[in-house]
């Protein structure tokens, strides 16, 4: 277990270094560490600070955030297949900017619609699933698969209707595509929040697996726990979603690699998800952005792509 | 003492127990006997304070349930149901450990003292290597 921490917390500085070190226009070691330093030319400069940097931290911030949903999911839900897009949040956020780009809308009103969406997707999950009694995971699932069908259907129907040059646009969101991130700031800032609010709760989240009933009958307040634990997921995949469009597999397959290199508790398992979620992210966007230059490709196949070879792979070692 | 008063538990509108007056002292072993269906689980669940009654009152040393701090209560209560997730990630100790949850001073560091009287315990019942 020690060994994974230790790889997993420096992938962190090794996929930021090379998020910025490759891209489309290529720069020599020397150009790389000038425009670090801030010296030398300034279009080297320019690409470094202004234009690569800040995507590999958005790309960090946003699979930080997606493995954090997904490990915490994955425990409220008892239900190895939960993703943070279980909530129907990427549903109701694609539904919501799709409809903008339809109307014209330019990308502030896009992420605006998006909020909207997403937050009309939580807010029924959350009304549909907490009784009186406290949360319920199957209506949660349930409330979250028919919303993401219906919004699904939406999306199809918006596809169908738009015109043919808005439909790459429209594509590119639906598969996840860091290149509009912009400032990563606001992401960082809520991956740092729901890391350390979702990470107070760690030890109430290791006696969780146990069952609601004995999590109980420990003294864990749980109805309270999973305000907080899906309270989080949901600001957490809402962030993230803004940020990069709809990138699969990464809240899915990330706590599970985790999970079958033998980190269970939760002490270790959210910070561990958040920084290799974060990192996997960071590569495979510069994957996306390298292998096919110029042209890039949507970073949401890539994780794809590489997502389930590996987990198939620690599946069949692990049996 | 744990004392129950004019317990009433129903499920979906089907009553299972009625106008029960049940006393336990400390220091008894009791056992509970019944068809399936009869509402064992159901009691049991309720005298742990994880249910709440239809009617009826349920103390612990003359201080209803719900009136105890959940973290006092989760000291003094245990409760075992049958069905044990045999996909549990750890070793007995860890399981254990878990059980140690009200009893641990934080939520951060290692419980030394739990983990020492649970390691003493489960090498008495030949557990300790599992």
């Amino acid at each position: 277990m020690k060994t994974v921490t230790v790889l997993v917390v420096a992938l962190v500085p090794a996929s930021l270094a090379l998020a910025i070190a490759f891209g489309s226009v290529e720069l020599s070691a020397a150009q790389l560490a000038d425009a670090l330093l801030g010296r030398g030319d300034e279009i080297a400069r320019e690409i470094v600070w202004g234009v690569r940097a800040p995507r590999a931290l958005a790309g960090f911030a946003c699979g930080g955030l997606l493995a954090l949903a997904g490990a915490l999911l994955q425990v409220l839900l008892r239900n190895p297949l939960a993703d943070p897009y279980i909530l129907g949040v990427s549903g109701g956020a694609a539904a919501g900017a799709l409809a903008a780009m339809l109307l014209g809308a330019a990308a502030a009103g896009m992420n605006l619609a998006a909020l909207a969406g997403a937050s009309i997707a939580a807010g029924a999950v959350f009304a549909f699933s907490l009784g009186r009694s406290g949360w319920n995971p199957y209506r949660v699932l349930l409330t979250g698969v028919a919303l993401a069908s219906g919004f699904g259907a939406t999306v199809g129907l918006m596809l169908s209707l738009a015109p043919s040059s808005q439909v790459q646009g429209m594509l590119f969101w639906l598969l996840g595509d860091l290149s509009p991130a912009g400032d990563p700031t606001a992401a960082l800032a809520a991956l740092a929040a729901c890391w350390a609010l979702a990470f107070s709760q760690s030890a109430a989240l290791d006696v969780l697996i146990l069952g609601e009933d004995k999590a109980r009958s420990l003294g864990v307040a749980v109805t309270r726990l999973q305000s907080i634990a899906f309270g989080c997921a949901t600001v957490a995949t809402v962030a993230a979603v803004l940020l990069g469009g709809s990138i699969g597999f990464v809240g899915l397959v990330v706590p599970h690699l985790l999970r079958l290199c033998g980190i269970h508790r939760h002490k270790a398992l959210l910070p561990l998800a958040a920084c290799l979620g974060g990192s996997l992210l960071a590569l495979a966007d510069t994957l996306a952005r390298s292998l096919a230059a110029p042209t890039e490709l949507p970073v949401g196949v890539v994780t794809a792509l590489i997502g389930v070879p590996v987990l198939l792979l620690l599946l069949a070692r692990s049996r | 003492m744990l004392r129950a008063e004019g317990l009433k538990l129903s499920i979906g509108g089907r009553e299972l127990i009625s106008a029960l007056e049940l006393s336990l002292a400390p220091g008894q072993c009791w056992a509970l006997l019944g068809r399936n269906g009869a509402g064992k689980t159901s009691l049991i669940l309720a005298l742990a304070g994880l249910r709440s009654p239809q009617s009826g009152t349920i103390a612990l040393d003359g201080i209803p349930l719900g009136a105890h701090r959940r973290g006092d209560l989760a000291r003094r209560v245990a409760v075992l149901p049958q069905d044990e997730d045999t996909g549990f990630w750890g070793s007995v100790l860890d399981y254990v450990m878990l059980g140690r949850y009200p009893h641990s001073k934080s939520a951060w560091g290692r419980d030394a003292e739990g983990a020492a009287l649970a390691q003493a315990t489960l090498a008495e019942l030949d557990l300790a290597d599992h």
